[in-house]
């Protein structure tokens, strides 16, 4: 564990570095450490620097709770917390809150969509908005005649409801709804029916062989329809089985996947990966993160704490969270500042200012969830690119 | 009878046990070619062990084993059959879940296919009764039918000597009269040298020509069978008196 | 009617490539005592040589095949490098089962070693659906039945019929008397491994056709519906393993055409746990639970 110097103070990175999702915490990582750099080069918060501190919760609430409970009693000069994953925020998230400490949480899990406590904070957004934005894809590709089909796994049914009730929302016919038993030997029962729906398109998430096993069977009855997709979907490993079950060009002509989106071509970003290049010593092969939009949050993250902070006047975390929306959220005659310094200097005017981070606009609900804008991407010469954007009205629409 | 040939099976000083001390020391007796013997003697006497050595399921300490002539001392168990010994285990002595033909064939499984054939037929002439059974699924046979078709089943490759572990075992007295008087009788008379292990003594000595009686692992007895029906003396032989 | 005649032609295919596994893992089963539960990780092997075999150019049917001999070898040579040991050592049945389990492990491991965690597929056309009285049917899948249906029947006739199969039947009821009879137990034994072991390379060349992709673990994720069709037709029986594909394919493809695709799994082990209530040894077997494993 890093020591805070007298005066430092404490951003801990509380994520796996062990474990099935060890990738977490060098994501997260990604984002901190280039705020801290920044942060400090500014001259730090109220005189006092910041530190990132990770520690390895192994994405498993049995070691997270008591680790949680180690950094909450061990760091006194603990202001934030960026962390619980999908995996323990449920478990460390009321912990954090009890000890009057912001959590910054990338969990996608909905139960946080109305959460309650003061200290809960989510950039990115759950979930439930992926199934959404799916729905408004279909409806922005004009294809009304929508069938869903999702995993039973508990990644895919994360995303399954919003999906089924934005199509019914957006007045689109929901022609059949499956949510199949993964890694079946076959599917062409349910395969057989959905054909008979005729869809003009499936909305669908589900791991690579349950997907490759009902795309194939689904090609032996006639024709695939478009495919909706989410980001797994944009996985090699997917890609491989699913192009091995119905070839690439009818994947390629078929899918289109909705990802969540952040113009990364901001003044905000641009400083966000000028400093990601120059913190190799903390994070191995920085710039494999450069366009993962958890890193980015997690930089904003930072940021967001250092200027709550500076227009609290306070480094106290009890006192500079309920600042947290004053520096994000639109206001009348806010300036809006895309990077920490330009945020400190205009705050030392007496202005009121909106910070757009690295992942775009972060505009808290009352239930402190943000959520940020998705785009339909589509597989061309070797790469995603976006084909369309999907606005927040769009998206509102669905739900 | 066929008494005068020559003998079959030839114990020859035989020591045998379980890896250890032995459990029967210095066996010696012979049994010819169309004449029953048998073994009796009280429980834990060694008869069984007896058996097993020659099987080769006990070890052989010291001592000889011959059949027909040859040193089958030295032969692996899984070749005795083919050496002309066969056997009837006391339990677990029949195939349960194959037709009564598919335990006769089974038990010619080193003849060849025609050869196997024909000497289904063959058992079945020596044994009458088995040939209504041919039919029927083992498993489903009575105590006394079982143990018909496991001595055809053991008379099927042709052995020159053929061992019965106690085969009246859990059958009725009047099953035991059945197999003892017919079918032992019905193997006997096919010509092969048969050796019985029994605990009904009396019975056993009644169906054949020697009788060689065995007590704590070694033979105290053995004389003609027509020499010793009397119960009193067997009593006297089996106490050690 | 429609959808319950093709409900049928589907689990009927299901029912096909279960069954040639099943058979496979209850007869070698049946006849050394040995639970083999590496069964999954010899299917994914063949399953990558017919790969290997199919990407250079050979056609699906011939990789089969050839995949499956390559099966019935590694299957013997298991059991003579590994299980045949453990054996002859006299290790207890439970000890058995996790000798199997761990070669499994090291095996499918070591596949993926090679292959990496990635999935791959054969180049094979399932061409047209034909409509069969109702049943929708693929050229493949129309073949995999017949594949099945002409194992099945040359696994019965073998058994039923030959020297050989009243050994192998014989021996699983009664080693030592086997032996008495004077049959060559050890090579009995290994000829049950390699039919098992072919039975495992043409059941997981038709399942990976079927599921479309595979990858290094995906025989073994299928082994518990092997077992599952083995177990609920009675281990050790080979016409049980037929009908406990049968109904394990028919209640998963009927349950997701009328009700929830989602309880196809649940359906088929509620079958399997109610059958074992009525019959515990299942609807054919006539093995008895006291047998010793043979090497």
């Amino acid at each position: 564990m890093a020591h805070s110097g007298s005066g430092s103070l404490v951003v801990a990175i509380f994520h796996a570095y062990s474990g099935p999702n060890a990738a977490f915490g060098p994501e997260a990582a990604a984002g901190c450490f280039p705020a801290e750099k920044l942060i400090n080069a500014a001259g730090g918060v109220l005189g006092h620097k910041i530190v990132c501190d990770p520690t390895d919760s192994k994405g498993d609430p049995a070691d997270a709770v008591p680790a949680a409970n180690r950094l909450i009693a061990s760091t006194s000069s603990l202001v934030g917390v960026l962390g619980g994953g999908s995996d323990t925020a449920t478990a460390v998230v009321p912990l954090f809150a009890q000890a009057n400490i912001p959590v910054f949480s990338t969990t996608g899990q909905a139960s946080f969509d109305h959460s309650t406590s003061p200290y809960f904070w989510r950039i990115l957004s759950p979930d439930p908005a992926q199934g959404g934005a799916m729905a408004a894809a279909a409806k922005k590709l004009g294809l009304t005649r929508v069938a869903t089909v999702f995993g039973n796994d508990s990644s895919a049914q994360g995303s399954a409801p919003a999906a089924i009730a934005g199509v019914t929302k957006l007045h689109l016919h929901l022609v059949t709804n499956q949510t199949i038993a993964i890694g079946q030997l076959s599917y062409r029962s349910e395969v057989q029916k959905l054909a008979s729906a005729k869809p003009q398109v499936i909305i669908s998430e589900a791991d690579p062989q349950t997907s490759a096993t009902y795309l194939s069977e689904l090609r032996q009855l006639g024709t695939i329809p478009d495919l909706i997709t989410d980001p797994v979907s944009q996985e090699p490993g997917w890609r491989k089985a699913v192009i091995g079950a119905i070839g690439a060009s009818n994947l390629n002509a078929r899918d289109y996947a909705v990802v969540a989106y952040a113009p990364l071509t901001t003044l905000a970003y641009r400083t966000y990966t000028a400093a990601l290049k120059t913190i190799g010593k903390q994070v191995s092969q920085p710039m494999q993160w450069n366009s993962d939009l958890y890193s980015v949050a997690d930089y904003d993250s930072v940021v967001v704490m250092a200027l709550a902070m500076d227009m609290a006047h306070s480094t106290s975390p009890k006192v500079y969270n309920t600042f947290i929306p004053k520096v994000t959220n639109p206001s009348a005659g806010a300036v809006v500042v895309h990077t920490y310094a330009a945020g400190k200097v205009a705050l030392a005017k007496g202005k009121r200012i909106q910070y757009v981070g690295a992942a775009g606009a972060i505009i808290f609900d009352r239930w402190h969830n943000a959520g940020q804008g998705f785009a339909i991407e589509r597989y061309k010469n070797g790469n995603w690119a976006v084909s369309s954007v999907l606005s927040s009205a769009e998206i509102k629409a669905a739900f | 009878m066929r008494s005068t040939s020559a003998p079959s099976l030839v114990l020859d000083r035989v020591s045998a046990g379980y890896g250890g001390a032995a459990v029967i020391e210095d066996v010696s007796f012979s049994v010819r070619s169309g004449e029953v013997a048998c073994v009796v003697g009280p429980n834990g006497a060694g008869k069984s062990t007896l058996l097993r050595a020659i099987t080769r399921d006990a070890v052989l300490i010291s001592g000889r084993i011959l059949l027909a002539g040859e040193d089958i001392s030295e032969t692996a168990g899984n070749d005795l059959v083919r050496r002309g010994l066969a056997w009837v285990p006391q339990l677990d002595d029949v195939f349960p879940i194959l037709t009564v033909r598919e335990n006769l064939e089974l038990g010619g499984y080193s003849l060849d296919r025609r050869r196997m054939r024909a000497r289904v037929e063959e058992v079945v002439a020596i044994f009458p009764l088995l040939s209504r059974l041919l039919g029927r699924v083992a498993g489903q046979l009575s105590g006394g039918e079982r143990k018909l078709l496991a001595i055809g089943r053991a008379l099927m490759p042709g052995p020159s000597a053929v061992l019965l572990d106690e085969p009246t075992a859990g059958l009725s007295p009047e099953m035991t009269q059945l197999v003892l008087n017919t079918h032992v009788e019905e193997l006997r008379q096919s010509g092969v040298a048969v050796l019985l292990v029994e605990q009904r003594a009396l019975e056993a000595i009644a169906v054949s020509s020697e009788v060689h009686v065995m007590v704590d692992g070694r033979l105290r007895v053995s004389k003609q069978a027509r020499l010793l029906t009397d119960g009193e003396e067997l009593a006297r032989l089996f106490l050690g008196e | 009617m429609g959808v319950l005649m093709s409900a049928i032609g589907f689990g009927i295919v299901t029912a096909s490539i279960l069954a040639v596994s099943s058979v496979g893992f209850t007869l070698q089963f049946s006849v050394t005592n040995v639970f083999n539960l590496s069964f999954g990780s010899v299917m994914t092997g063949t399953g990558f040589i017919a790969y290997a075999l199919n990407t250079s150019g050979v056609s699906i049917w011939a990789s089969m095949a050839i995949g499956a001999l390559c099966g019935g070898v590694i299957s013997v040579a298991l059991n003579w490098l590994i299980f045949g040991r453990f054996i002859r050592h006299g290790i207890s049945r439970f000890g058995m089962v996790i000798v199997t389990i761990a070669t499994g492990l090291i095996c499918d491991n070591t596949i993926q070693a090679f292959v990496g965690p990635t999935f791959y597929a054969y180049n094979a056309q399932p061409g047209k659906a034909f409509n069969l009285a109702g049943m929708l049917l693929t050229g493949q899948e129309l073949i995999i039945i017949v594949i099945a249906a002409v194992m099945m029947t040359a696994t019965h006739v073998g058994l039923k019929s030959t020297r050989l199969g009243a050994a192998m039947r014989g021996l699983s009821v009664n080693a030592s008397l086997a032996r008495a009879c004077g049959v060559p137990t050890r090579r009995v034994v290994a000829v049950a491994w390699f039919a098992s072991g072919v039975m495992a390379g043409i059941g997981s060349v038709a399942l990976f056709l079927d599921t479309s992709t595979f990858a290094a673990t995906t025989g073994s994720q299928f082994l518990i519906m092997v077992i599952a069709a083995a177990v609920l037709g009675g281990v050790g029986s080979a016409e049980g393993a037929v009908v406990g594909a049968l109904v394990v394919g028919l209640a998963t493809e009927i349950t997701a055409a009328y009700w929830n695709p989602e309880l196809k799994d649940v359906v088929a082990f509620v079958v399997l746990i109610l059958v074992l209530l009525v019959r515990p040894q299942g609807m054919f077997s006539q093995l008895s639970s006291e047998r010793t494993a043979v090497g």
